[in-house]
């Protein structure tokens, strides 16, 4: 089967599998950027927190995906969810990495400025320290984001359907066509998403000066 | 079946495994470091060029691992070869962007110096710019390590063996002590190997912040 034909016999499918790969991206890139940020603040504020947080987030780094995805599997059932949190625990680091050193790395003049406008604690981190940090927290997401929708290929041998359904079933049968498709688009959504944030961090960067 | 019982009926059989997945990750992030250290120098070098090997280095790190090492089937077939292979494309990044960061990283009075006391290019480099480099690098060969760890997990997929025979075996027949026999090794080795690189990586930048 040449590639065309390939692509007409299977467009739905090829479509469905890309429509599931970004919802899975958006879900787990949320999560993680949720909790990434929440504890990002955190660890910038309190030394305590950052000496318990920041070696346990180390360690789930270091772990390699196939095995959170495998080892999720007993605890949180096949499907969705478990899918999900191995992914979004993934994507937490660098978000968190870039939150903490960027509200680290603010102009202390700003917050004294800000101080002594008379904003209370709250105001200043939302409004002066969080806008400032924002181009680095943004390259943190970034890095998060572009590694979950390669490693969300993964979550086919797990029974969640993704696009790396198409790459697992071109490496069963040894076919070419299939892994290609599934591999291009991945790529292709990759890069994709890259631009959007480089983009976004640029714009972030030009508001702040 | 418990757990423990068996890890005891298959011990050797995961000190094998282990011990392969050690040397197939060790064979490909040395193959990255002979080729992606040069690279960085070529760089640094010549400016031009690092453009276009940095951005193609990152293209290739943004192929999905497992399509990587299912491109590989077609082109080199199945087996070990292909499965180094796939590993050293994707170690490359961290190490030539290691390379390349940590050598424009040097100060430039420092350059600077070494060229008022009469060193040329060839012998700056060598003495001064990648001495300085060097925990940068580390940096990126730590990373380069972990990476590899994890994604040789993958190469049994393509027939080359390692822990994640047991991984994708237990996956497949669902039986959790198989996948746990494999997947503990496998978290000891990423771990440790961050620990340790880490400490290394350490001691590199205290030692170079106090002479």
């Amino acid at each position: 089967m040449s590639l065309s034909d390939y692509l007409d016999t299977y467009r739905d499918e090829i479509i469905a599998l890309t429509w599931q790969h970004l919802l899975l991206f958006t879900l787990s890139l949320l999560g993680a950027t949720v909790i990434g940020v929440l504890l990002g603040i955190g660890v910038a504020r309190l030394r305590m927190m950052a000496s318990v947080v920041v070696p346990v987030v180390n360690l789930l780094q270091a772990c390699p995906e196939i095995v959170l995805l495998a080892v999720s599997i007993p605890l949180l059932g096949i499907g969705f969810q478990g899918a999900l949190i191995p992914l979004f625990v993934k994507g937490v680091l660098p978000i968190l990495r870039n939150t903490a050193s960027g509200l680290a790395n603010v102009d202390p003049r700003m917050v004294e400025a800000a101080r002594g406008l008379g904003l209370r604690p709250a105001q200043i981190l939302l409004r002066i320290e969080l806008p400032a940090a924002l181009p680095i927290m943004i390259a943190g997401i970034r890095v998060s984001a572009v590694m979950l929708i390669s490693v969300l290929t993964l979550t086919a041998y797990i029974g969640v359907d993704s696009l790396g359904t198409l790459i697992v079933q071109g490496i069963a049968r040894m076919d070419p066509i299939p892994l290609v498709v599934g591999s291009a688009l991945t790529a292709t959504l990759a890069l994709l998403v890259n631009y959007i944030l480089v983009a976004a961090e640029r714009a972030a960067a030009s508001r702040l000066t | 079946m418990k757990i423990s019982d068996f890890l005891a009926a298959n011990w050797q059989r995961i000190i094998d495994l282990t011990l392969g997945h050690i040397e197939l990750s060790l064979y490909a992030v040395g193959i990255a470091l002979a080729i992606g250290i040069p690279l960085g120098i070529l760089c640094y070098c010549l400016r031009p060029i690092a453009v276009v090997v940095l951005n193609l280095v990152s293209v290739i790190y943004t192929v999905p691992t497992l399509a990587l090492f299912g491109i590989m089937i077609p082109l080199l077939g199945i087996g070990v070869v292909p499965a180094i292979v796939a590993v050293v494309l994707y170690s490359l990044l961290p190490i030539v962007q290691g390379t390349y960061t940590g050598l424009i990283a040097v100060a430039p009075e420092i350059r600077e110096s070494a060229t008022g006391i009469g060193m040329g290019a060839g012998t700056r480099l060598w003495r001064v710019d990648l001495p300085l480099a060097i925990p940068v690098i580390f940096g990126g060969l730590r990373v380069a390590v972990v990476n590899a760890v994890g994604m040789m997990t993958l190469a049994s997929l393509i027939g080359a063996g390692g822990l994640g025979d047991m991984v994708f075996r237990g996956i497949s027949t669902l039986s959790w002590g198989l996948v746990l026999a494999g997947s503990l090794p496998l978290l000891l080795l990423a771990i440790l190997a961050d620990l340790g690189l880490r400490t290394v990586e350490r001691r590199l930048r205290a030692g170079q912040a106090s002479s």
